[in-house]
């Protein structure tokens, strides 16, 4: 990993078309400003996996017989 | 040079597709059915395609399967059943990525979580997925507020949605029709 310093707005460059900049420092937090082209993609880590942990999970949970026998139940009601 | 007439006559021919599904067996699923993912489900990078399964039985909620892993098996809803009050707002990027003009709408899917016990059934309101049928593409896209989670309550949900629509009844015209007790 790439270590570098920086003091309040100075900016890192990735490639020529990505900027981050540091606004703002108070205490532990950081507040950095991101300027970089549309379809680039940018999120906070914890939410990108906190989404891919949730996949995981819904995806290992599946619907056994005996849960949709109780959605029929449940939601008899709607569907007519 | 014209194609060989046999090979074209394949191409149109060969619609169906035979997939195994773990939790249904091999099941026929037309190719015009199978959406791409535009970047790969968080989780799941080696699935691209995906179809839905309706069935009567587990409505409102769908399967969405992939058609690369016969193990992968998300179930999802349309979050309107549930929240009415859910109007998330997308870049025009990630609408151009499926397809999407910026004032087409996307169908929106929410991938749900069914435990044992219902009442503690939840919908991921942060990540929707956002399709485009017709153009048979879909992504998943990160809700970048608070205001959602990953957990949302359905039967929550369901307990706004109603509130909301008995205000709306007391709020209109027209006067309530109760229906008569027994007693």
């Amino acid at each position: 990993m790439l270590v570098l310093s920086r003091k309040l707005e100075e900016s890192i460059m990735i490639g020529d078309k990505i900027e981050i900049k540091v606004i703002a420092v108070h205490g532990e937090t950081v507040k950095l400003g991101i300027t970089a082209p549309r379809n680039i993609p940018v999120h906070r880590k914890e939410v990108y996996e906190e989404i891919e942990k949730e996949n995981i999970r819904a995806a290992s949970s599946g619907m056994p017989v005996e849960t949709i026998d109780l959605l029929q139940h449940i939601f008899k009601n709607e569907q007519s | 040079m014209t194609p060989p007439v046999g090979v074209s006559n394949a191409n149109i021919m060969e619609d169906a597709l035979k997939l195994t599904v773990s939790h249904l067996g091999e099941i026929d699923v037309a190719e015009s059915e199978i959406l791409n993912a535009t970047v790969p489900v968080p989780g799941f990078p080696d699935s691209h395609r995906y179809f839905f399964i309706e069935r009567d039985k587990i409505k409102p909620f769908k399967w969405l399967q992939s058609a690369d892993d016969p193990n992968l098996t998300f179930v999802v809803v349309e979050p309107h059943y549930f929240f009415h009050d859910y109007k998330p707002k997308f870049g025009a990027f990630d609408l151009k990525e499926i397809g999407l003009g910026p004032g087409e709408k996307p169908v929106l899917y929410a991938i749900v979580v069914l435990p044992e016990d219902l009442t503690k059934m939840t919908a991921n309101m942060r990540g929707p997925l956002i399709v485009n049928p017709a153009g048979k593409l879909f992504k998943q896209v990160f809700i970048e507020t608070d205001r959602w989670s990953v957990r949302e309550s359905i039967i929550e949900g369901i307990k706004r949605k109603e509130k909301a629509a008995l205000q709306d009844k007391k709020k209109g015209p027209q006067p309530e029709h109760k229906n008569a007790g027994t007693t």
